[in-house]
């Protein structure tokens, strides 16, 4: 199945920006998260860390054994936290 | 009404807001929740554009290094509220402007929002921005996010009822931190933010809702993110759409 994958702000170049994932049926959130390169930006053991954000079709995902489906696009992005 | 004064002060926005629009302008009140970089320019432009009245909270004193983006300040020392009125009177003399000096907490959010048809988010911490969202909430009041670090920047307007808030994008609060940022930082998200409050207040064009933008000033960059509503989400989940 193929997954988008978008990534913004200071997580752009190390996660690649704008992707398209190759990936198997069945598999989860985390498989899309560990298959980028400097996944550690991202995830902490296994948890999506406290300063980024992961959207999947919108929705804002905690759980990153989330399942995927054909067409999902996931959405990553940095915490911006200053006024 | 328009005084000739205001007529002419505003002559070169009435063309695209009407008479209408600039006396709906004049009639509103904005609070804008706090006096730091994205307040700085998000209240000069609103406070220019004829804001009938505009209430500006925040409970700090000015200090040498925020005068790199808060650019409604000059003078280390002086507290932020004060130093906000003058120069906000000075630039546009025909509005009421407020400065509250009140630390926004659960407890003041309610005073603060007295008469307000719209709020301008300027914190500097996700804790403070779930007071104002779930206040938002409450009052029906529409609510413009913003956020800056570094180069980057992200907003959105939540309209309550009919989009997304500020927790079914951000459910957790980040790590508490002070990010360096680059004042024109401030200056493109506050600028952001006046517009929609603008569009918001006179009912022209189509505000960001459900869309977060985000601006990546390295490389010059303006993407957005739909939104979707979580149904579950702890400050909007139970109310209804
Ligand atoms: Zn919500």
């Amino acid at each position: 199945m193929r997954i988008r994958l978008r990534s913004f702000g200071t997580l752009r170049r190390d996660l690649g920006g704008d992707l398209i994932l190759e990936m198997d049926e069945g598999s989860l959130l985390r498989d899309a998260l560990l298959s980028l390169r400097r996944h550690e930006r991202l995830v902490d053991g296994l948890r999506i860390k406290d300063d980024v954000y992961v959207l999947v079709n919108g929705r804002s995902v905690s759980d990153i054994n989330t399942a995927l489906r054909d067409g999902d696009e996931i959405a990553i992005v940095p915490a911006i936290i200053g006024g | 009404m328009l005084t000739e004064g205001e007529k002419r002060r505003y002559a070169r926005q009435i063309p695209l807001l009407g008479i209408e629009g600039q006396e709906r302008l004049k009639g509103s009140k904005v609070l804008i929740a706090g006096a730091g970089g994205l307040g700085s320019a998000s209240s000069y432009y609103l406070a220019a554009a004829g804001v009938g009245h505009m209430r500006i909270a925040d409970s700090d004193a000015v200090d040498l290094s925020n005068l790199n983006r808060q650019i409604l300040h000059r003078v280390p020392g002086l507290r932020k509220t004060l130093s906000a009125e003058e120069t906000l009177r000075s630039l546009n003399p025909t509005i009421e402007v407020e400065g509250v000096d009140v630390c926004i907490s659960e407890s003041s959010i309610d005073d603060l929002l007295n008469g307000i048809d719209l709020i301008v988010d300027a914190m500097d911490s996700f804790e403070a921005r779930y007071i104002l969202n779930s206040a938002a909430l409450e009052h029906a009041l529409p609510l413009v996010h913003g956020a800056v670090s570094g180069f980057d920047g992200q907003v959105t307007t939540i309209i309550p009822g009919r989009t997304a808030c500020l927790r079914c994008m951000f459910p957790k609060p980040p790590p508490r931190d002070a990010p360096p940022v680059i004042g024109a930082t401030c200056g493109i998200i506050g600028s952001i933010q006046a517009m929609e409050a603008i569009k918001m207040l006179t009912g022209f064009g189509e505000p960001l809702a459900n869309r977060l933008l985000i601006w990546d000033g390295r490389c010059a960059q303006m993407d957005e993110i739909s939104i979707v509503r979580n149904e579950r989400c702890l400050d909007c989940g139970s109310r209804s759409v």
